[in-house]
């Protein structure tokens, strides 16, 4: 359930996840492409004429892409050390003085914890 | 080591909570670090006082009489517990330059100690020990608070020891612990505590607001199916108790909040620019509180592009970058660390939390900030929370504090037991260590030379102690003029504060223009004092002093008036102008400050009766007119209540300003705009567009603003039209373009009737309106018609020229009108008052301060026509310039003026050095240069061949700060670049309005090396922008002189006891303390109800009562504060007294 869970894996740790990953996919494939279409309509309505003014609902269908992703295959302690690790990565891309790049992970590691509450909520007996 | 084996489970409890108190107690005593000598936090938004007793006094009352012409203070009421705590430690026998100490001190111990008190809640248990010490370190050790200890500013500090307050009894309320009504007795308790300032502090309980609901929320959802009706039923009960003693509790404020006769709150939305400026300002705080930043604690606004701010070395140093990391990593950690349910649960609670917090302080950043805007938009009061990160960041600091504690303890648990305590102290160290600037004093010098903790000159507080001393209550003014546009308040001693120095010392008068005064006729009012003393219309000045009740001028020689970013006049100058003048007559000088005092025998009494008043019927940016003529007491007819006011009675005068309506004219507008769209023939939109356009046109009634539709739709259609000419091939086709061409021509048609209508008026304004856009819409036209020409594109060609042939008629129609005289010398004044023709025996006046001057300085009298009659000379009649009686029924006057000065010096050739390139100039410089005057500067490009530049050098002092350092460089650096037009023959105008520090300027007109700059401009001049005030006098009509003797008693600032001697009839009394609804004059237990506004800010009522009697004066809100205080205070000891019970029913 938590980080001990993961480190446990003495052997074969990369093949696990990978299979994991893949069992995962398989099982949310449809949340899968579902977010994957709304992704790929949102791009090429970018591309009409005079839809690229709806900016607002473009961003908004952009974080739902991602969080549907999250939601559709993560597990709550997984995508939170993800969103860990993006803090290591932030402050590289601060010292590499790319506050951009910086500034596009801070907002990715925050909807990724939100989504990673939402799933503790939701799970929170199990995990207790 | 031995140490190391000391374990805390070995430690008594009782002892082991004595260490954790006394490791606060002495991380509370490090703001004595800051202070050396005698210095005290005064300035910026510190909001303390320098006579801390004098200043409480003052904040007891809901009119705070010594700022300006007076301020209500009704909502203000909620700040007076924080005013009157460094008041009582005074009182209580601390030198004043210890109070802060005692305070910083003070309030440090307190924000450890209210985290502290929630962490021994939550985590009681020994071995938490850890998480009781970090968690109140981190706390009070972060960088958002550390901005508002530099400025020692109370309400923040006292909304740090709310949340967690308010945390703990929301948290026992929610686990059963306590009652609804105990809940709401004691959280209403800690509110009345540290409310942070009641109404106006709302928005700093923003993280209380946010940990009560998500506390409520999280636990709702926590309940089991069958519990979550009965708790529910408690979250009533809490909610109902809650309001009810919130009502009677805080009586004291909001009972003078909401019955307060005086709607200034939504006034003062209004002034600082309503919805649009409230979301513009969010988005200003927003600027750099990405989540990047506020993942780590940082994004204060205030911190960037200012590399000498302590707060730099955070955005620098790889230290300090990496550290700031470890925050949203540590405290994010904890949700996987924690395994036990009940700790899991409080930990997935914060995490809630920070998420919350952070979603508030990002204000408008992405990626919700639209939903933050759109709360601010269409969530009633949530536009309160504009600065969203200083209001909200608490509320992640507050979460990450116990998120960290939590992850640092359950980090360190799984090291071995030997090291587990050093490592918790390493980490204590670590943090303070990151906070290093909480423990250096320098940083208080936030932008050298200014300061927020300084020693106050002995001059000023000397100064302080005379004037306190007095007995009289006569105003002073305040030299020189502060700035304009900027509340900014600066001293060579360190000062900066948008907040004047002078309540903080006094509790006498003191006037000194802001731009913030929230009442905009007070404002225009003090700044024509400034204008009459500085253009030394001495006797102008003595009337308006008189209506002010200003007897004094303070000279402040110790004002940085060379401060960039707020630059004032030069003091020397007032110097000079006081000391040569017979009106006024210094009485006390030491230092930098000198007070003189006006030499005028008839000076008002603050309360006096009068019989006779001047009606002002113009707006209040005229006023000076009316100060001129020294009518006696005024009105202004669009501040009357009622347009049958008993006032209109006692009209002895009438004065009016006069419209100049051809001053449009010489005034050099912004160019029109001509829209740009993605949406242009040939779109699918299109259609749509042109719709949407003809709905306009079909909707016009007679009503409407025909001529500014058709002028909008023309620019369109010519911003569409304007596409052509970069891309005229791919796009142009008959078919496509034909309708946008048509309609512009359609336009046009309709903009010629308009025009026919105003050419038969004479109406100036629109004239030139139509002037500009045909100008500027006949240029891109023709250029569009050049490019398709050469393109090719003959289709498109006849259809062009037919349109531009319109606007070309149009245009040179309208033009012949507008340049019938030349502008700069000739002037027409409309003489009707709206459809009215002019009053019989009306005289003209021309303000003497409006007139040009010729080189010797003597003012040039003008000529004038009336309605295109005889041409007659204004002459100088009793000390004003007249143009006579007005004949009745006259319409419009034009005056004019011959000989006017070019002020401009003699010009020189010179080569001047730009960085990188030399020019060869013609300069000249400005002669009797002022700063408030607009300078017209006019020059002719003689060739299309050589570059053109025009450069303007500002002739100042220098104050250099921090912010604004003094460069100097080998080069010239221009203050001002203008690029005139290279084309051969263009006139090209340019309007110049000098800083306030200005004392001259010198313009350069430049070409390249190459060139001589005598070959390339031609016609070079510079006029003073003059417009002659005129205005019109109605004959003067003597009133029955019924003026009684009047005395009367102050009781204290918001009560006054009135006698009246010998009232043969009704009269108007005076009061000069600035108007308020809230000022009630009772006569026999009645109130009087012909309340007006005098002199365009004080308060005047129709006393209809003779002979001998007494009246009270006073100020509403004050009587509501005292019954509120009763309740208060009686509420508050109902609340104690039913703790006490509890308390001891429990013990039994």
């Amino acid at each position: 359930m938590n980080l001990n869970t993961l480190f446990d894996q003495e052997k074969g740790l990369d093949i696990h996840i990978v299979k994991g990953l893949w069992k995962m996919f398989m099982k949310r494939r449809y949340v899968i492409y579902t977010a994957v279409f709304f992704f790929v309509l949102v791009h090429l309505l970018n591309k009409v004429p005079y839809i690229n003014l709806l900016i607002l609902p473009n961003n908004i269908f952009i974080y739902s892409f991602i969080g549907i992703m999250i939601l559709g295959t993560g597990r709550a302690d997984r995508i939170m050390y993800i969103s860990l690790c993006t803090f290591v990565l932030q402050a590289i891309f601060v010292l590499l003085q790319k506050p951009g790049i910086a500034d596009q992970l801070a907002n990715g590691a925050y909807i990724a914890i939100v989504i990673a509450v939402i799933l503790f909520i939701r799970n929170f007996k199990k995990y207790a | 080591m031995k140490m190391n084996n000391i374990t805390w489970s070995k430690i008594a409890p009782w002892k082991q909570t004595a260490i954790e108190i006394l490791f606060i107690i002495v991380l509370s005593l490090v703001p004595l670090l800051w202070f050396h000598d005698k210095q005290v936090v005064v300035g910026l938004d510190s909001g303390y006082g320098v006579n801390y007793i004098l200043y409480y006094i003052q904040r007891f009352y809901t009119w705070l009489g010594s700022q300006n012409l007076g301020v209500d203070m009704s909502v203000e009421v909620a700040v007076m517990p924080l005013s009157g705590l460094p008041a009582l430690i005074n009182f209580l026998g601390v030198p004043a330059h210890f109070v802060q100490k005692i305070l910083f001190s003070g309030w440090f111990f307190l924000i450890l100690g209210s985290m502290y008190l929630f962490t021994k809640y939550i985590f009681s248990e020994d071995r938490f020990w850890a998480i009781r010490i970090i968690a109140p370190v981190i706390y009070a050790f972060n960088l958002h608070i550390y901005s508002f200890w530099l400025q020692g500013e109370q309400p923040i500090l006292s909304s740090y020891v709310l949340t967690p307050l308010v945390s703990m009894y929301i948290h026992k309320f929610v686990t059963m612990n306590i009652s609804p009504l105990k809940a709401a007795v004691l959280l209403n308790l800690i509110y009345l505590l540290f409310g942070s300032g009641g109404v106006r502090g709302f928005p700093l309980i923003g993280p209380a607001i946010l940990v009560t609901i998500s506390l409520l929320i999280f636990y709702y959802v926590l309940q089991k199916a069958q519990d979550r009706k009965k708790y529910l039923k408690r979250l009533l009960l809490l909610g109902i108790f809650s309001i009810v003693i919130l009502l009677i509790t805080n009586a004291y404020y909001l009972l003078p909040f909401i019955l307060s006769r005086n709607s200034q709150f939504s006034a003062q939305v209004n002034m600082v620019g309503g919805l649009e400026g409230t979301i513009a300002w969010l988005k200003m705080v927003s600027t750099h509180a990405n989540l990047l930043n506020i993942f780590r604690l940082h994004g204060d606004n205030n911190w960037y592009d200012k590399p000498y701010l302590w707060a730099f070395q955070y955005l620098k140093n790889p230290f300090l970058i990496i550290g700031s990391f470890l925050f949203p990593i540590l405290a994010y950690a904890s949700v996987l660390l924690a395994i036990k349910k009940k700790e899991f649960s409080f930990i997935l609670y914060l995490t809630i939390l920070s998420i919350i917090g952070l979603f508030f302080t990002a204000g408008s950043n992405s990626p919700f900030g639209f939903l933050y805007t759109g709360m601010m938009k269409f969530l009633p009061g949530f536009a309160a929370f504009r600065s969203a990160y200083y209001k909200f960041i608490p509320t992640v600091t507050f979460s990450y504090a116990l998120l960290i504690g939590f992850s640092v303890y359950q980090l360190v648990k799984r090291i071995d037991r030997r090291f587990r305590t050093i490592l918790y102290i390493t980490c204590i160290l670590g943090l303070l260590i990151y906070h290093f600037p909480f423990f250096d004093n320098r940083n208080f010098e936030f932008n050298k030379p200014f300061r927020s903790m300084l020693s106050i000159p002995s001059y000023v507080e000397d100064f302080a102690s005379w004037r306190n001393a007095a007995t009289d209550d006569f105003r002073t003014l305040v030299v020189p003029h502060s700035n304009k546009n900027f509340p900014l308040k600066t001293y060579t001693w360190g000062y900066w504060g948008s907040y004047p120095i002078f309540p903080l010392i006094s509790d006498k008068t003191f006037v000194q223009f802001d731009p913030f005064l929230f009442n905009a006729s007070e404002n225009v009012l003090v700044d024509t004092l400034y204008a009459l003393l500085r253009k030394k219309d001495f006797r102008a000045f003595m009337h308006a002093a008189r209506l002010t009740h200003i007897r004094y001028i303070l000279l402040t020689k110790d004002i940085a008036s060379d401060y960039s970013l707020a630059p004032t006049e030069a003091p020397l100058s007032y110097e000079e102008l006081l000391s040569d003048s017979l009106f006024f007559r210094k009485i006390w000088n030491k230092g930098e400050w000198a007070l003189y005092e006006i030499a005028d025998s008839s000076s008002f009494s603050k309360i006096h009766s009068s019989s006779q008043l001047s009606m002002f019927t113009s707006e209040m940016d005229t006023v000076s007119n009316m100060f001129e003529l020294n009518h006696g007491e005024f009105i202004l007819k669009n501040q009357l209540s009622d347009t049958n006011s008993a006032f209109l009675d006692y009209i002895g005068s009438s004065i009016r300003s006069i419209n100049c309506i051809s001053c449009a004219i010489r005034a050099v507008p912004e160019d029109p705009v001509i829209p740009s769209s993605s949406v242009y023939p040939g779109s699918l939109l299109y259609t749509y567009k042109l719709w949407r356009d003809n709905e306009a046109v079909n909707k016009l009634n007679s009503e409407s603003n025909k001529l500014g539709t058709f002028l909008g739709l023309s620019a369109k259609r010519t911003g569409e039209i304007m596409r052509l000419i970069n891309e005229p091939s791919p796009v142009s086709s008959k078919e496509v373009w034909i309708k946008s061409i048509d309609e512009l021509e359609s336009n046009w048609l309709a903009i010629e009737k308009e025009a026919s209508i105003a050419l038969d008026t004479i109406d100036y304004n629109t004239l030139y309106l139509i002037y500009r856009y045909g100008n500027k819409q006949r240029d891109v036209i023709n250029k569009t018609y050049t490019a398709l020409y050469i393109a090719r594109e003959g289709e498109l060609i006849p259809a062009i020229e037919e349109t531009l042939g319109v606007i070309e008629r149009v245009t040179e129609n309208v033009e012949n009108a507008i340049r019938e005289y030349n502008w700069d010398s000739n002037f027409v004044y409309e003489l009707k008052q709206g459809d009215a023709l002019t009053a019989s025996e009306e005289r003209i006046f021309i303000h003497r301060w409006s007139l040009p001057k010729d080189s010797s300085g003597n003012i040039i009298l003008p000529q004038f026509q009336i309605d295109d009659t005889t041409t007659k000379s204004a002459v100088i009649d009793d000390d004003t310039v007249s143009l006579g009686v007005i004949p009745q029924n006259a319409e419009r006057v034009r005056i004019f003026f011959d000989g006017l000065t070019d002020v401009l010096t003699e010009k020189s050739e010179q080569k001047i050095n730009l960085a990188g390139s030399n020019k060869n100039c013609l300069v000249g410089k400005v002669m009797n240069f002022s700063w408030d005057e607009t300078y017209t500067i006019r020059s002719v490009s003689l060739t299309d061949t050589a570059p053109k530049f025009i450069y303007l050098k500002r002739i100042h002092g220098s104050f250099p700060t921090q912010d604004f350092p003094s460069v100097q460089t080998s080069y010239f650096q221009p203050d001002l670049t203008l690029s005139p037009s290279n084309e051969a023959g263009r006139e090209h105008v340019y309007e110049y309005k000098g800083q306030q520090n200005d004392t001259g300027i010198t313009v350069y007109f430049c070409t390249d090396e190459y060139f001589s700059p005598t070959d390339v401009f031609g016609s070079i001049s510079v006029f003073e922008n003059y417009i002659p005030s005129v205005y019109a006098v109605s004959p003067y009509v003597q009133k029955n002189d019924i003026s009684p003797e009047i005395s009367y008693e102050r009781i204290n600032p918001t009560n006054y006891k009135i006698s009246v001697k010998n009232a043969s009839g009704p009269f108007i009394l005076s009061f000069l303390e600035g108007f308020s609804p809230n000022w009630i004059l009772m006569v026999d237990g009645q109130e009087v109800k012909d309340h007006e506004i005098l002199n365009g800010y004080a308060n005047g009522w129709i006393v209809g009562k003779t002979g001998d009697f007494t009246m009270e004066l006073y100020f509403y809100t004050q009587r509501l504060m005292i019954v509120g205080l009763i309740i208060t205070a009686i509420s508050v000891l109902l609340c104690v007294s039913y703790l006490l019970i509890i308390r001891v029913q429990n013990k039994q």
